[in-house]
């Protein structure tokens, strides 16, 4: 689609909006003209949004609309309901998310001090080749002895052979 | 504005915040917008649908079907809906039309 959408078209997706009604009303049947509607009314809702809190920006000069800006035109707008409800979510967001945070460094809280991490590492790493070392070393051997008979067993044979050769000859 | 339960406030989101930031950015003057302030707009967007949808249900009896008299009606009644009220204009029947007509004829007359 090389066309720019029109400004007066720039919805959200369809997609979304219906699963967004299906989980609100289930058993629910829309009319597509009252979807379509609800649509626009969404992007209108947005834009109402952007430009209060763009002017609750400007007039405290600054250049990026932050999330008080947004909090302060849901309240001037009378969507008060929305702000308390939208900030409670958001502290339930970053507490799941410290949480997970806090999760991941785990390993700190084990009480051994990073310096004898990495010895243990280190030892680890050392045993590691060491034995590594020890079975290669037994592979090699082993194949030589193999070769090493297989190599009599050839001799042997051409003995054999050779010796046949003689009465013949 | 009567009391609001969010259902859809368990912090997941299903609007596309990059499409929220989109429609944004298409209203004049509005330059960059913090990551949580996209955040509180594509939520407060929904809890919008969802206060709409949910006004529609009650006023229309919680009849099993949503249409475009039922959202036309609460844009009407409801204060904090009355920004869309150019939007969704309550249909009139022609009869109604014919009234509006002549009662502006009359009042022309003087």
């Amino acid at each position: 689609m090389a066309e720019a959408v029109p400004e007066e078209e720039l919805t959200i997706p369809r997609a979304a909006m219906n699963k967004m009604i299906k989980e609100i009303v289930p058993s629910v049947r829309v009319a597509n003209e009252a979807r379509e509607l609800i649509l626009n009314c969404c992007s209108e809702f947005i834009h109402l949004l952007a430009s209060e809190a763009n002017e609750i920006c400007t007039q405290q000069q600054k250049k990026t609309i932050n999330a008080e800006h947004i909090l302060g035109a849901l309240d001037r707008l009378g969507f008060n309901d929305y702000r308390t409800d939208a900030e409670a979510v958001l502290k339930d967001c970053k507490a799941v998310a410290a949480k997970r945070r806090r999760q991941s460094t785990r390993l700190e809280n084990l009480g051994i001090p990073e310096e004898e991490l990495l010895r243990q590492q280190q030892e680890l790493f050392a045993k590691a080749r060491e034995e590594q070392a020890a079975a290669e070393q037994q592979q090699w051997l082993q194949l030589q002895a193999e070769a090493q008979m297989s190599l009599q067993q050839q001799q042997h044979g051409d003995a054999l052979l050779n010796s046949e050769d003689g009465e013949y000859s | 504005m009567s009391s609001f339960k969010p259902k859809l406030g368990d912090g997941s989101i299903i609007l596309p915040q990059a499409r929220v930031k989109m429609i944004m950015k298409s209203s004049p003057d509005t330059e960059s917008i913090s990551t949580d302030a996209l955040y509180f707009v594509t939520k407060a967007t929904e809890f919008f649908v969802e206060h709409l949808v949910q006004e529609i249900y009650e006023s229309t009896g919680k009849s099993n079907e949503l249409t475009y008299k039922g959202l036309a009606d609460i844009v009407q009644k409801s204060d904090s809906m009355h920004f869309l009220k150019d939007m969704v204009p309550r249909k009139i029947t022609y009869k109604e039309y014919q009234e509006i007509l002549k009662e502006k004829e009359n009042s022309d007359l003087f």
